[in-house]
C-alpha cells in the first residue's frame, strides 16, 4: 500500500532579492513518515524547509500542504493550517519573555478554550516527554542550547500537529541526548503517526530515523527516496555526503 | 453519542465518543458537577478520536479526589498515547502565567509604504481590541503600564522640575527688571502646558520606552520569536504590539500631568524664594492664566506623540536584520527618527495655537 501524499512542491523557486537559493525544487513528503532534508552547508536545505509550511514567500513553482495549495489560500485559511503543523526552529526561537511553562501553553491558551487544569496538564506531559519536567518555572536564558530546542520542541507538539518540521534538531545536542531526541521523533511517527520533516546533516541521525531522504544540492532537490536507494545512487554529491571519508558503503560499515 | 456518565452506584464512569481539544472543554466542564468520589473504573470502550487534551483529561479523571480510577476498554491507540505521554504527575505544572507579541515583514514593500502598514496594522488592531481581550497575553497590558509608565515616572518628574525651576529663573531675572514678575507666572503656565510638558515627556518616553520597544521586537526578529508566533497561527501585531499601543495611549496623558505639575512646582518655587510672590497670587494667576483650549491642544498632542513613538519603534523592530548589530542600528534609528517627528508635529501644532 503506498501512503499517502501530504506534502508536495512542483518547480519550486526561492530567491533572496536577485539570488536564487531554489530553483525548480519537486519533492514530496509521504504520511507517517519521517522525511529528511539533507545536504551540504549552504545547499538551501532551510530555505526549502521554511519554504515547505509557507514562512518564506517563492518566487515560483507551488507548494501542497496537506492538501491545500499555499499560493490560493487566505491569510484567514493559512492561519488554520498552521494550526496542523508544528515547527521546531534551528535556534529554539522560545519567546525569552516568558517562562518555559507559558512558552509551551502559547498555541494552547490563544488557539483552544481548554481549561487551565488542562492545559497545566498537556504543558507538563509534553514537557515531560521531551525530559524536561520540572523546568516550568524556568526562563530561556536559564536553559543551554540543547534544553532550549527540547522545551521548543514540546511547543512545537503542543496542538498535535499532523506535520511537525525540525530544522537541525541534534544540533547543539550531546550524543545522548542527540539519541534521545531521534527515538521520540521515531515515537511521534509510531504513536501518534505523526509525518516528520527534519533538516539535518548528522548521517547518524539519518540513519536511525530517516524514512526517506531528500538531497538538496546547489538549490536544488537532487534526490529523492530511501536510504538504501541513496546508498544505490550514482550521485557524487550525494555519495560524497553520505561517505564523506571515501570509500563508498563498504568503509563507512 | 459522545459525553461523560456515571453509572448509578458512581463507581464507573462512561467516557464516549470524540475527546479532542475541541470536545474537552464541555467534557470537563461536565465532569466537574459530578460527584467523583467512590469513581473506581473509567470505561472508554466507545472512546473515539483522541488528542493529547484527551489524554490530558483522562489522567485527570484518574486522579479523582477517590484515588486513582482503573482505565478499562481503552483502545490501543489511548494506551500507546497515555504511555507516550508518561502520564503520572500531570499536575505538578502550575496556574498559567502569561505569554507577550508580530507580523509579516516589510519584505519588498518600500520604507514608507511599509511604515503606513505597521501604522495602520497597529492602530486598527489596537482600536479593535481595545475593549476585548483580542489575541493579546493576559496580563501584558498592565505589564506595559509599569514598563511605560509607571517606571518612568520618577525621571519624567525630576526633569520636569528642573526645567520648570530653570525656565522661571531666566524668566525671573529679565522680568525682575521691569518690574513685571507676575508675569513670570504666565510665561510659565503657557510654556509649560502648551510645551514643555508634552515635548520633555515625549522625548524621555521616546528614549526610555521608544527604544526598549525598539529593540525588544527587533531582538525577537533576529532570533526567529516573530516567525514562531506566526508558525503558531498568532498575528504579532496583535500579540506584541496591540499591548504596547494600549498602555502607551493610556499612560502618556498621565505623565504628561505628573510632568506640568512637577515643573509649574519648581517655576513656583522660584517665584515664591527670588521673586517673593506669594502660594496664593501664583495659584490665582495661573489659573487665571490657562485656558481648557491650552489643556486640550496640549493633551491631544500627547495622544499623537505617544503613537507615533511606538509605531516608529516597531516600525524599526519589525525591519532588523543580522543579530546584535542590527538590533543596535534600528534601536538608535528608532529614537532618532521618534525624537525628530515628534519636534515636527509639535512646530505644527505651535503654529496652530496661533490662530
Amino acid at each position: 500500500m503506498t501512503a499517502a501524499t501530504v506534502l508536495e512542491t512542483e518547480g519550486l523557486q526561492v530567491s533572496y532579492g536577485d539570488t536564487v537559493i531554489l530553483s525548480q525544487a519537486d519533492c514530496s513528503v509521504n504520511e507517517g513518515e519521517i522525511t529528511c532534508i539533507v545536504g551540504g552547508s549552504g545547499s538551501g536545505k532551510t530555505t526549502l524547509l521554511k519554504s515547505l509550511f509557507g514562512l518564506l514567500p517563492v518566487s515560483g513553482g507551488h507548494v501542497r500542504l496537506l492538501g491545500m495549495d499555499l499560493a490560493s489560500l487566505g491569510e484567514a485559511e493559512f492561519n488554520r493550517l498552521l494550526l496542523r503543523v508544528g515547527v521546531l526552529f534551528q535556534n529554539g526561537a522560545l519567546l525569552n519573555s516568558l517562562s518555559v511553562y507559558e512558552n509551551v501553553a502559547v498555541p494552547l491558551e490563544q488557539h483552544t478554550r481548554l481549561p487551565q487544569d488542562i492545559i497545566a496538564a498537556m504543558v507538563a506531559a509534553k514537557l515531560r516527554l521531551v525530559n524536561m519536567g520540572g523546568t516550568e518555572e524556568l526562563y530561556p536564558s536559564q536553559l543551554s542550547g540543547g534544553m532550549r530546542k527540547r522545551v521548543s520542541l514540546a511547543r512545537a507538539i503542543a496542538l498535535d500537529p499532523e506535520v511537525l518540521f525540525l530544522d537541525e534538531p541534534s544540533a547543539g545536542l550531546d550524543p545522548e541526548n542527540s539519541v534521545a531526541l531521534d527515538r521520540l521523533m521515531v515515537s511521534l511517527r509510531e504513536q501518534l503517526a505523526m509525518t516528520l520533516v527534519v533538516v539535518t546533516h548528522e548521517l547518524e541521525s539519518i540513519r536511525r530515523i530517516a524514512d526517506r531522504i531528500l538531497f538538496v544540492h546547489a538549490g536544488t532537490v537532487v534526490f529523492e527516496g530511501t536510504l538504501e536507494e541513496a546508498e544505490a545512487a550514482d550521485i557524487p554529491a550525494l555519495s560524497a555526503f553520505l561517505y564523506p571519508a571515501g570509500g563508498g558503503r563498504q568503509s563507512y560499515e | 453519542m459522545q459525553g461523560l456518565s456515571l453509572s448509578s452506584d458512581g463507581t464507573t464512569l462512561y467516557l464516549s465518543g470524540e475527546v479532542t481539544r475541541d470536545t474537552v472543554p464541555e467534557l470537563y466542564n461536565e465532569f466537574s458537577t459530578l460527584e467523583t468520589a467512590r469513581l473506581q473504573t473509567i470505561d472508554c470502550a466507545e472512546l473515539g478520536k483522541t488528542d493529547s487534551a484527551g489524554i490530558a483529561l483522562i489522567d485527570l479523571i484518574r486522579e479523582t479526589p477517590g484515588g486513582q480510577a482503573q482505565l478499562e476498554g481503552a483502545p490501543q491507540r489511548v494506551q500507546r498515547m497515555l504511555s507516550l505521554f508518561a502520564a503520572g504527575e500531570w499536575r505538578t505544572a502550575r496556574e498559567a502565567k502569561r505569554p507577550r507579541p508580530l507580523r509579516r515583514g516589510g519584505g519588498r514593500f518600500t520604507a514608507l509604504s511599509a511604515y503606513i502598514r505597521v501604522a495602520a496594522d497597529s492602530m486598527v488592531w489596537s482600536l479593535l481590541d481595545a475593549f476585548r481581550r483580542g489575541r493579546r497575553p493576559r496580563g501584558s497590558f498592565y505589564t506595559q503600564v509599569v514598563r511605560i509608565g509607571l517606571e518612568s515616572v520618577g525621571i519624567i518628574a525630576l526633569l520636569s522640575c528642573i526645567v520648570g525651576f530653570i525656565v522661571a529663573l531666566q524668566a525671573a531675572a529679565q522680568l525682575r527688571l521691569f518690574g513685571a514678575s507676575i508675569y513670570v507666572v504666565d510665561l510659565l503656565g503657557l510654556l509649560i502646558v502648551r510645551e514643555v510638558g508634552p515635548l520633555l515627556t515625549a522625548v524621555l518616553v521616546a528614549g526610555r520606552s521608544g527604544s526598549s520597544i525598539a529593540s525588544e521586537i527587533a531582538t525577537m526578529k533576529v532570533s526567529e520569536e516573530l516567525d514562531a508566533l506566526r508558525v503558531m497561527g498568532l498575528d504579532p501585531v496583535r500579540y506584541v504590539v496591540v499591548p504596547k499601543v494600549l498602555a502607551i495611549t493610556a499612560v502618556m496623558p498621565v505623565l504628561v500631568m505628573i510632568s506640568m505639575a512637577v515643573a509649574m512646582a519648581g517655576g513656583m518655587s522660584v517665584s515664591i524664594a527670588y521673586l517673593d510672590l506669594s502660594f496664593l497670587s501664583f495659584a490665582g494667576r495661573l489659573v487665571e492664566m490657562i485656558s481648557v483650549y491650552d489643556v486640550v491642544i496640549g493633551f491631544s498632542k500627547t495622544v499623537l506623540f505617544a503613537w507615533q513613538i511606538v509605531v516608529i519603534a516597531v516600525y524599526y523592530g519589525f525591519e532588523a536584520e543580522g543579530g546584535a548589530e542590527g538590533v543596535g542600528l534600528v534601536t538608535t534609528k528608532s529614537v532618532v527618527a521618534s525624537i525628530f517627528w515628534i519636534i515636527i508635529i509639535d512646530v505644527f501644532f505651535s503654529i496652530g495655537y496661533l490662530w
